[in-house]
Order: structure tokens, then C-alpha cells, then sequence
């Protein structure tokens, strides 16, 4: 049976960067997710979006507020205990992916499951098994530098699935890749989800962010706007060209 | 130095040129050094360790050499030449005859009077106190503090009037040998009697008092007393002992200028010299030394010696900093390939880039080679002062006050040597990253593996190979050291170039590295003819190419070692993550490994060589004791007889030795040279002879000593010389050391059957020698063993002042040198077990290799500095890897630990590599070159010593590392990734 509560809850969460001039990027985030969702954050650069995912996943301390992962507030926990529950419950991926150059594929995806503690034998199984998931059973013993932009994040996403995770963080995970490249790793992503694995993925590519079940929009470090993602084909409150077209294309059916 | 500012000046003109004619390069290289100034401050630090160990090395150099020269003319102001009678009657003549008057350049002359006596505390006082081989000195004071043209090098200004009564002045070493100051009671032995005297004043070892009987012996310090006008000859005529020695009366000379005041004078002394040697041709019993030129020359020798010695050893830790260099500067250009890329697809042009760089590199060299040398003055410094305590505590007659010098010459010269090793590491690093691949530089993609079929690989291969069997062929032929041991090193590593077209290349690696290690370590047997007389530059060149060698050899197969230890460590992640980064750069790995190999191979090395050294004292005190226990020596003018010996309790018998200091002239030598000779009889092969390492046509040792003994071959042994002329040569039994100055490999090893001239240095009649032996460890100055009665008729006056003793059954040898040397003062004896006197010989060795290791130490810090600087940047380049590390769930204590295990990976392999390298090289250099067949050595192994060896540099390189790996450990991942992205 599915867990009812939710899987995360954010409450007034504020972020300030202190250098030269003090810049408050978060103004007081709350946001809850439940789990088996695909939100997409979307939002103008510079406005908060990255800096949102870092906090609520815990890589980043908060100035203010609380962040509950399965009831658990993250920030209330040393830095140890919270490095232990990120290696546990959650996976990440990023636009430039992030690969340890000197490890092979397959080493790259093992790397967390043999943080938790799962036998070298064991992690190596399990890592190959994700990445035939992924398409790269070829690919097992290639380094990244000997990887294309596509193959890199598609162990990239194997990497941040192999723990089964309760939740997802990828921070613009098609930002590197061509078009089609990109398309492939959204489906992957959408599969992913489809198996029922919560996601939040931080995007500026509406098209991307047509994936999600869900829209948060991020503006001066504030939520905007948090609900369908319908509301991405609408342009002054009518749906876009776009939408206007699929929707005719498919009345046409 | 012209070479030196040549390659200045190709390697910077561009740079110069740049910077003053294209401002838009100049800016862009500015703003990297500006923008980043704990990056730029990282690059400098690294690349100033590199000159600073070449400036040390220098610096080292130049104080030796500095602090020996010095001896001269402390020791002796302004004493140049000394006219010398045997008798003290036979100078007046000469002093006539050599009519000073009419001399040129004389600056002023001094008559003095002398005797070697023993002075000793009161034989009232408790723990007496005794220095035989004092030099009694009668001279009016006044009349030497006008000798030549500075008083102060006299040494006597402020000693007051000539000594008078009962009063006598000592000199600085002596006052400091017998802890007596001003009003102590002193007595004084010769001939058998003795005064006591009171003493007035003490007086610097300088100038008259600086020069004692023993200054042709090399000795550093000065044991002299001036003792009242008419003292010497009224104890002479006291004791009544005529076989003794008599007083030397001399007079001293200084020529015009001296030899240190300008540069006329150098030319002087030797020119003024030679006209007074031909004035007092034929005089009997007269003797011109050139004392200043002696000790010069034997300064010279000695410094030039240890200078080679350092700047040899130096060599090694310079390698080390030129191989930070280049991983620093490796490094920088990896770091910024992303950004160079980006450059390049903008539209800079690729020699805009590589001149970019280049600037850039030139600020950080600049700036490195400055600071560098400066630091290396400081080091250099540091070092000399532990250098003046240890040479300041040499045995005996020999010490160095170290002088700190650094010659502004030397430091420019390591400023120039930093700044081109650094331009030429820039230029082929700028080069390099100059052909990037735009796409896989903005990409940062690795750049693929190189072809091993390429042309180029086999055009290097080929020329390798031709070139190394060049050398080795001319090395062989030349019997010369350095390109027999280059050569085939060359040869093989290039053939590594060849093997990978059609072989693996772990097996095309591997084969020919082992072979080159193989090689290094036998080719003294293969050619022992090119290994007779090694260079200190033979080791340098061994040393590098062996390690270079072993470091392909485990860079190569650092999988397997990985592997090994993956097995073990198993899913240990900061393991994985330590082996992991070194394995996948390993040409960056190996320039560590190299670094860390050779300077602990250096230290190895030379701790065994120091070790093998120290544990002869023993063998070799059997080897020199023959039948005896004992070794006495005693006062010329006062000696004991071998009868007062034998009376003393615990004394079975006793063989004397008449030694006497004569000249020598091998058929190589361009003049004859002082060197000591001992008459002996068949009482010293009584209870069996001294070993020999080897003699004539193998004959048994004890054949070969009595042989000499004997003073002359059969009559039925012909020798001829080459032209036929027949000739009958003396037997001789000589030390290995014959003729050897300066310290290191003897120039000429003597060998059983070589022939050399024995000169009277007053009759200048000179017989042939043949060496029917030779004796290896002369620790006692015995010199050249002859046939007592040949030593007595050809030098003469000369007495029997020391002795071998055996003790009798029972008695411990310890209590009887003790005893003897209490009750024998007035006889100036001094009684040493041999155990004893080797051990006192070997204890300046000791010191000295300490002081030879420490300045290693130098090359070991720059090796720990470097890893800690190279770990510094691996951190700033693995940010973003650290930051994901993080984000995956890694604890901040396993990213230190992965950076300490990568760091331990690396310096270990170094540590085990060198210290097996080492050892390896130092039991084959020891077991099979002619360089230290001079003595008996029987290698060991250093355990403790290879202990500390192989757990202080890690402990060190950790502690090295610990700052960079708890920074690595901080990262904090937002930042980092934040960064990234």
C-alpha cells in the first residue's frame, strides 16, 4: 500500500548569500511533495531554482525554516547523519553530470550503493543490471571522457537510480544535450517515474517541463505558481500556438 | 655562465617581447595571474622549491669551499715560505747563503725556533690532562708582530712581550685541549725533562701561532705554545738524549703581498721560493717548504672535492625539483584546457595561445626563481650552521670552522638554472597544450590514447637506440663511467618505443625498464675497466636512470599492485577512490613516483654507505693490529724506548716503527708529494702481520712483509725498466690511500707492482719502491711500510716514536692504553686500543655523512612540499568531483581519507622503490667497484635506519597532505556543484 503522507515538506524556507553584497535568494519557500510525483521547477534564471533544489535536498544549510524528508527534518540533523539519509533516499543528477572521470561506467553507478554498505560483488551486479536499464550494457567499462554528452547523463541517471531512492533531484538534466539526445533521456526520466519513483527536476525548457505532473514556478525566491503543468501551454491565459495546434491535430483524429 | 644567459635569453625573448609588443597577450596572461592569485601563489610556491634546492646546493658549495680556503690564511698570516734546517746549526749557512738582502719581493723574515713536545697539566692535578705533538715555539714577539705587513695576521698582537721565566703563551687549541686559561700551572716534556710554567696569555690559532709542526699533515687546528727564549735548548741540553729529535730552527718568509693580497701575490710566493731554492741548493739538511701553497693547494683539492661531492649529491634533489616543475606546470595546463579551448574557438591563434601561456608561465618563473633563490640562501645557511657543529667537532688535528658564504655568482647562476628549467617546462607544456583539440578541451574529454605506431615513435625509438649503443661503445672504449651507464639506459627506453608497435604494452614497458635496472646494477662487473675510477656525476647518472627505470616499471604495473590492493580493501570506497586518480594519471603519477624514488634512493643510499662504513671498525681494527693489541704514539722529542714500554704492567711485547714524513713521485705525478713512511722489523710480524688486500704476484702477506722487511729483493729477481736499463727496487708494502687527497675514490688506486719514487726532501736522492703489498686502512698515518734500516740511513734524523704492543694474557688492552698513556705523559705517548683508533677515525666519517644526509633531507622536504602543493591542486581541480562526492552520500571523512590513501599510494611506492633501489645499487656499487676496493668493506643492510627510512618520509608526506585532504574534506557540495554548473 502507498504511503499517504508526503514525501517531502518545506516550510518558509530562506536562503541569503553573504559575500560583498547579500543577496537573499529564497524569501520563504514551502512546498510539499508527494511521492510518485514529477514536479518540474521552472522559473527566469538567476531566480532561485537551483538554489531551491540544493536546500531542500540538503546539499545546502538553510537560514530559515524546515525541510521534512519521510517526517525527517533534514536540517535538524548533523552533517554526518544527513550525509547518510542523502546516500539512502535520494539520487542526483545534474546538467553536467558529474561522473568521477577515472572510474569506468560501471564503477561510476556502483559508487553509492557501496556507500550504503552493499558488498562490492552485489553493487557490481546491480550496477550493470541499471545500466543494460539504460540502454549502456556496451558501455560498462568506458570511462566518461570516452562517453558521449547522452551516454554520460544516461549513467548519470543510472547512478541516482541504482539505490531506488526515494526521491530524485536533477538539476537541468538535459541542459548539456542536443535535442535529441534530450528527448531520450526525458523518457527515460519519464519512464523512471512511470515506475513510480518521485522526481524533482529543476528546468528552463518549457518542453521539459510539459514532463512533469506537476509545475512550481520559482520567481524571486519565492513559489509563483504551483500546480498543472496545462498551464504551460497557455499564453494570456489561452492555450499557446503550440497546444492549439496538438489540440487540433488530435480533434483531427 | 655565457650558456646559462644564451638560454635566458631564447627562452625569455619572446616572453619579453610580448609583453612590451602585443598588449592584448600581455592582458590576457595578466588577468589569469591576477584573478586567481591563491592559484598563482600555489604555482609559485611549487616551482621556487625546484630553484631553492639548486641555490642550496650552491651555497653549500661555496661555504666548504670558503671555510677550508680560510685555513690558509688563518693558520698562517703571512708565513708564505719556510727555510727549514734539520739540525739548528745548519740554518745560519743557509741564511747566508741565501742572501735576503738581495731577494725580491720579500715583505719580511722571522727566525724561529721549534720542538714538538708533549704539555700537560700538573702531575699533581687530578684527571690530568696531555696533548703530545705540541709545538714548542721560541720567537721574539715583537719581531713577529712586525713580520710582514699586517700585524694582526700574526697572530701575537695584544699576547704582550716574549715570554719570559716561567711564563708561556698557548695557543687557542691547546689552551682549549687541556681546559687551562691565564694563571693555570702547565708542564712541559722534551728530552726527558720537563718545566713548569704558568700561563700568561692565550692567543688565536693564527699567523705564528697557527703554525705548527704538523702543517704539512693537513691538520685544521694548531697545537702551539711560545715558550721563554733558551727553554727548548736547556732542556735538550738537560735531559741528555741524543737519539731524540732535534729543534727545527726555520725561518719564516713572507713574500711581498701574500698569497691572499691581490692577485701578484699568488705568483710571488712560488717565484720567490723557487730562487731561494736555488740559493741554498746543496746546503745539507736545508729545506725550502712552500707551507702557504701547500695548504692552498690542499684546501683547493679538499673544497673543489666536497663541492663536487655536494653539487653530485645535489644533482639528485635538483632532479627531484625539476620533476615538480614540470607536474606543476602539467598540471596548470590540464586545469585550464576548458578555458584555453574556449580561447581557441573564439579566435585566438594557436602560437597566440601557446605565447599566452607562456607569458603567464614566465610571470610565475620569474617571480619562483627570485624567491627561490633567496630561499635556498636561507636553506643554505640553516645548513652550514649544523654543518660548523659538525665539523667543528672532528677528531684530533682536524676541524673546519665553517665560514657562511654565498657567492653572488652561484646565486645568480641558480637564479638563471630555476628560471630555464622553468621557461623549458612552460615552453613544452605551452607547446602541448597548444595542438588541444578545441572540442575535446571545451568538453574537457580526455585526449585519445597515441598511436604506438605513429612515425614519430619509431624515428625517437630508432635514434635512441643508435645513440645509446653510441655511447656505450665510446664509454667502453674511453673507459669512462657516465656513458656506459647512460648508454644502454638510453638505448633500452627508447627501445620501449619500438617493443610497443608490436607488443603489449605492459610487456614492451616492463622488459626493458627490468633490463635497465638489471644492467645498472652489474655493469661494474660487465666493464669493470670504465668503473675503475668513477665520477661522483656516474652515481648522479645511475641513480637517475635506475629509478627512472623502476618508477616505468611500476608505473606500468601499478594495475596489478591497484588490483591487489582493491582485493584487499574491498569495498572500501576512500581506498578505491585514492588508487583510482594515480592510476588514471599516470604520467603525472610517475614524474611523483620519480620525485619521491630518487631522493629516497639518494638517502638510502648514502645511510648505507654510512652504515657499511661505521660497521668496519672492528674487521678492519683486525686486519691493521696484526699480533697486537695496542697502538702507541709518542713525542719526537722525548719518544719512550720499546724497553720502558715493556716494563709497564700488562705489556707482552712491543715493535717499533721509525715514521718519518718524505716525498713521494709516482711516474703520473707532475712533483713529489708528502706522504708518510714507517720503517719496521721483523718484531711487528712476531705474532703475525697486519692484512694485506692484495700483493705482488699473490704472494702470502706474511712473504710480502718479510720480504720488506728485509729492504730488498733476492738477488735472483732482474727488474729492468723499459728501455732495458736494469734497476733494483726497494719492497714496499702501501696503503690503498697512497697519495690520495681531497677525500672520495682514490684518483689512482695503487696497485701490487706499481712502482714509485721515494725523494729525500732535503738531498732530493730518490730510490725506486715496488709495492709487494697492499695494506687497505692506514687509520695509524703509517704511510708507506718500509725496511727499518732503510728508513733510519735514507731519511734522517728520525727516531722510533711509535709501537705496535701487544698486552699480556689477562690484561684487558682498554686498562693498559690507559695505563700507558697516564704514566707515559712525559713521553707525550698516547696508547689506543686499534678498535679504538678506527673508531676515532671513523667518527668524523660519521659526521660527515650525517651532514651529507641531512642536506638530502633538503631534497626529501622538497619532495613532501611538492606532494602537498600537488594535492593542494588536486583538490581545486577535483572540486566538482568531491562536490558530487558529497551530494552522493560520501562522508566528508572518507574524501580525506581518499586523499591520504592516494597520497600514501603514491609516496610509498616512491619510499619502497627507492629504499629497494638504494640498497640494491649500493651492495652492487660495494661489492664490485674499483672505487671502494681500497677498503675492506663487507656490506649490511641498515635495518633501523631503512625503518625510519621507510616510515618518516610517509609519516612525513601524510602530515604534507593532511591540510589539503581536510580542505578536501570541508568542500562543501552546493558550492562545489554550484560552481560547476
Amino acid at each position: 500500500m502507498t504511503d499517504p503522507s508526503p514525501l517531502l515538506v518545506a516550510e518558509g524556507v530562506r536562503k541569503t548569500y553573504r559575500g560583498a553584497v547579500e543577496v537573499e535568494v529564497l524569501k520563504g519557500i514551502d512546498l510539499t511533495v508527494q511521492r510518485g510525483e514529477l514536479v518540474a521547477v521552472m522559473g527566469p534564471s538567476g531566480n532561485g531554482k537551483t538554489t531551491m533544489l540544493n536546500c531542500l535536498s540538503g546539499l545546502d544549510e538553510i537560514d530559515a525554516g524546515s525541510v521534512h524528508i519521510d517526517g525527517q527534518d533534514i536540517h535538524a540533523m548533523s552533517d554526518a547523519r544527513r550525509t547518510e539519509h542523502r546516500a539512502s533516499r535520494m539520487g542526483f543528477v545534474f546538467q553536467s553530470f558529474n561522473l568521477i572521470p577515472v572510474f569506468t561506467a560501471a564503477e561510476n553507478v556502483e559508487l553509492p550503493l557501496l556507500v550504503t554498505g552493499v558488498k562490492a560483488k552485489e553493487a557490481r551486479r546491480r550496477s550493470e543490471a541499471i545500466l543494460e536499464v539504460v540502454g549502456l550494457a556496451h558501455r560498462l567499462r568506458n570511462r566518461p571522457p570516452e562517453l558521449s554528452g547522452g551516454e554520460q547523463q544516461r549513467v548519470a541517471i543510472a547512478r541516482a537510480l541504482v539505490t531506488e531512492p526515494a526521491i530524485i533531484w536533477a538539476d537541468e538534466p538535459t541542459g548539456n544535450l542536443d535535442s535529441e539526445t534530450a528527448a531520450a533521456v526525458l523518457a527515460l526520466l519519464k519512464d523512471v517515474h512511470t515506475a513510480g519513483q518521485t522526481i524533482v527536476m529543476v528546468t528552463h525548457d518549457a518542453g521539459i517541463g510539459r514532463a512533469g505532473t506537476r509545475l512550481v514556478k520559482v520567481s524571486d525566491g519565492q513559489v509563483t505558481y504551483d500546480g498543472s503543468t496545462d498551464v504551460l501551454d497557455l499564453r494570456d491565459g489561452k492555450p499557446a500556438k503550440a497546444a492549439r495546434r496538438r489540440r487540433a491535430a488530435v480533434t483531427a483524429k | 655562465m655565457s650558456v646559462l644567459v644564451v638560454l635566458v635569453a631564447l627562452s625569455m625573448g619572446l616572453v619579453v617581447f610580448d609583453a612590451v609588443r602585443r598588449p592584448g597577450l600581455r592582458r590576457l596572461a595578466a588577468r589569469n595571474v591576477l584573478r586567481r592569485p591563491g592559484e598563482a601563489a600555489l604555482v609559485v610556491a611549487g616551482s621556487m622549491l625546484g630553484t631553492a634546492i639548486i641555490c642550496t646546493s650552491f651555497v653549500v658549495g661555496d661555504t666548504f669551499g670558503a671555510s677550508i680556503r680560510n685555513i690558509a690564511p688563518t693558520k698562517l698570516g703571512e708565513i708564505d715560505i719556510v727555510l727549514e734546517a734539520s739540525e739548528p746549526d745548519q740554518l745560519l749557512p743557509a741564511i747566508a747563503a741565501a742572501d735576503l738582502e738581495t731577494l725580491p719581493d720579500v715583505d719580511g723574515t722571522l727566525p724561529l725556533y721549534r720542538l714538538g713536545a708533549t704539555v700537560a697539566t700538573p702531575g699533581d692535578e687530578p684527571d690530568r690532562r696531555a696533548k703530545p705533538f705540541t709545538t714548542l715555539v721560541e720567537v721574539d714577539f715583537d719581531d713577529a708582530r712586525a713580520f710582514g705587513r699586517d700585524p694582526g695576521a700574526t697572530g701575537l698582537v695584544g699576547a704582550g712581550p716574549t715570554p719570559t721565566g716561567d711564563e708561556v703563551v698557548l695557543g687557542r687549541d691547546l689552551a682549549h685541549k687541556l681546559e687551562v686559561g691565564v694563571g693555570d700551572r702547565v708542564e712541559v716534556h722534551a728530552y726527558g725533562t720537563s718545566r713548569a710554567l704558568v700561563v700568561r696569555g692565550v692567543v688565536e690559532r693564527r699567523g705564528i701561532a697557527g703554525y705548527d709542526l704538523a702543517v704539512q699533515w693537513g691538520g685544521t687546528r694548531a697545537f702551539t705554545a711560545f715558550v721563554p727564549p733558551g727553554t727548548i735548548d736547556g732542556m735538550r741540553a738537560e735531559g741528555q738524549l741524543p737519539a731524540a729529535a732535534p729543534p727545527q730552527a726555520a725561518l719564516a718568509i713572507s713574500a711581498e703581498g701574500g698569497v691572499f693580497h691581490g692577485g701578484r701575490g699568488a705568483t710571488i710566493g712560488p717565484r720567490l721560493g723557487g730562487l731561494l731554492e736555488e740559493r741554498v741548493a746543496g746546503l745539507e739538511g736545508i729545506n725550502v717548504a712552500f707551507v702557504k701553497n701547500d695548504v692552498i693547494e690542499n684546501a683547493d683539492l679538499q673544497a673543489s672535492s666536497l663541492r663536487q661531492l655536494f653539487g653530485g649529491i645535489g644533482g639528485f634533489s635538483v632532479i627531484a625539483g625539476i620533476l615538480l616543475l614540470v607536474n606543476i606546470f602539467v598540471m596548470l595546463a590540464e586545469e585550464r584546457k576548458a578555458e584555453l579551448g574556449v580561447l581557441r574557438a573564439v579566435g585566438l591563434k594557436r602560437n597566440h595561445l601557446v605565447r599566452t601561456f607562456g607569458i603567464e608561465g614566465a610571470m610565475y618563473a620569474v617571480v619562483a626563481a627570485v624567491v627561490g633563490s633567496l630561499l635556498g640562501v636561507v636553506i643554505g645557511r640553516l645548513i652550514s650552521v649544523v654543518a660548523a657543529s659538525l665539523m667543528a667537532r672532528g677528531d684530533g688535528d682536524f676541524a673546519i670552522s665553517m665560514t657562511f658564504t654565498a657567492q653572488p655568482s652561484s646565486v645568480l647562476t641558480a637564479m638563471l638554472v630555476g628560471l630555464v628549467i622553468s621557461m623549458v617546462t612552460i615552453w613544452g607544456t605551452s607547446l602541448r597544450i597548444g595542438r588541444l583539440n578545441i572540442i575535446r578541451a571545451i568538453r574537457e574529454q580526455a585526449d585519445p590514447p597515441r598511436d604506438p605506431r605513429s612515425r614519430r615513435s619509431l624515428v625517437f625509438g630508432v635514434l635512441g637506440v643508435v645513440l645509446g649503443t653510441l655511447m656505450l661503445q665510446s664509454g667502453v672504449a674511453a673507459g669512462s663511467a657516465p656513458p656506459t651507464s647512460l648508454g644502454p639506459a638510453i638505448a633500452l627506453l627508447s627501445l620501449i618505443l619500438l617493443l610497443r608497435r608490436r607488443l603489449p604494452e605492459r610487456v614492451a614497458a616492463s622488459v626493458p625498464a627490468a633490463l635497465v635496472v638489471l644492467y645498472e646494477m652489474t655493469c661494474f662487473a660487465i666493464f669493470p675497466d670504465a668503473y675503475r675510477n668513477p665520477e661522483i656525476a656516474m652515481f648522479v647518472i645511475q641513480g637517475v636512470t635506475t629509478s627512472a627505470a623502476a618508477v616505468i616499471l611500476a608505473a606500468t604495473n601499478a594495475d596489478l599492485i591497484a588490483g591487489a590492493a582493491e582485493r584487499v580493501a574491498g569495498s572500501a570506497m576512500a581506498a578505491r577512490l585514492g588508487v583510482a586518480y594515480p592510476l588514471a594519471r599516470r604520467f603525472r603519477t610517475g614524474l611523483l613516483l620519480g620525485m619521491y624514488t630518487l631522493i629516497i634512493f639518494t638517502l638510502t643510499f648514502m645511510a648505507t654507505l654510512s652504515h657499511v662504513f661505521m660497521e668496519q671498525t672492528p674487521r678492519v681494527a683486525d686486519q691493521m693490529r696484526g699480533g697486537f693489541d695496542l697502538f702507541v704514539d709518542s713525542t719526537w722529542s722525548n719518544p719512550p724506548t720499546a724497553e720502558q714500554l715493556l716494563a709497564q704492567d700488562g705489556v707482552a711485547s712491543v715493535a717499533g716503527l721509525r715514521r718519518a714524513g718524505v716525498q713521494f713521485e709516482r711516474a703520473i705525478d707532475d712533483e713529489p708529494r708528502w706522504w708518510a713512511a714507517s720503517g719496521f722489523d721483523l718484531q711487528l710480524l712476531a705474532g703475525g702481520a697486519p692484512s694485506l688486500q692484495s700483493t705482488w704476484r699473490g704472494i702470502e702477506h706474511e712473504e710480502a712483509w718479510a720480504l720488506t722487511a728485509a729492504g730488498a729483493f733476492p738477488e735472483s729477481e732482474a727488474f729492468a725498466h723499459a728501455d732495458g736499463t736494469p734497476f733494483q727496487p726497494i719492497p714496499a708494502i702501501i696503503p690503498s690511500f697512497f697519495l690520495q687527497e681531497g677525500g672520495g675514490p682514490p684518483d689512482a688506486a695503487p696497485e701490487p707492482g706499481m712502482l714509485v719514487d721515494i725523494v729525500d726532501p732535503v738531498s732530493k736522492e730518490r730510490r725506486t719502491l715496488l709495492a709487494v703489498g697492499i695494506v687497505a686502512g692506514d687509520w695509524a698515518g703509517n704511510g708507506v711500510y718500509l725496511a727499518e734500516p732503510f728508513v733510519r740511513e735514507f731519511v734522517s734524523p728520525t727516531v722510533v716514536a711509535r709501537f705496535f704492543v701487544r698486552a699480556e694474557a689477562g690484561h684487558d688492552p682498554d686498562e693498559v692504553a690507559a695505563a700507558l698513556t697516564a704514566d707515559l705523559i712525559p713521553h707525550g705517548a698516547e696508547a689506543r686500543t686499534f678498535q679504538e683508533m678506527v673508531a676515532l677515525g671513523t667518527s668524523t666519517q660519521a659526521g660527515f655523512f650525517r651532514l651529507v644526509q641531512g642536506y638530502l633531507g633538503l631534497g626529501l622536504l622538497v619532495g613532501i612540499a611538492g606532494l602537498g602543493v600537488v594535492m593542494v591542486r588536486a583538490v581545486r581541480e577535483r572540486r566538482r568531483e568531491i562536490g558530487m562526492l558529497r551530494a552522493m552520500g560520501f562522508q566528508s571523512a572518507v574524501v580525506k581519507r581518499a586523499f591520504l590513501l592516494e597520497a600514501t599510494f603514491v609516496a610509498s611506492q616512491g619510499i619502497v622503490i627507492g629504499v629497494a633501489l638504494g640498497l640494491l645499487t649500493a651492495w652492487s656499487v660495494m661489492s664490485n667497484s674499483a672505487a671502494f676496493s681500497t677498503e675492506a668493506i663487507e656490506f649490511s643492510i641498515p635495518w633501523v635506519t631503512v625503518g625510519w627510512l621507510l616510515v618518516v618520509p610517509l609519516v612525513a608526506s601524510l602530515l604534507g597532505v593532511l591540510g589539503p585532504a581536510t580542505s578536501a574534506s570541508r568542500v562543501r557540495p552546493a558550492v562545489a556543484l554550484r560552481i560547476a554548473d
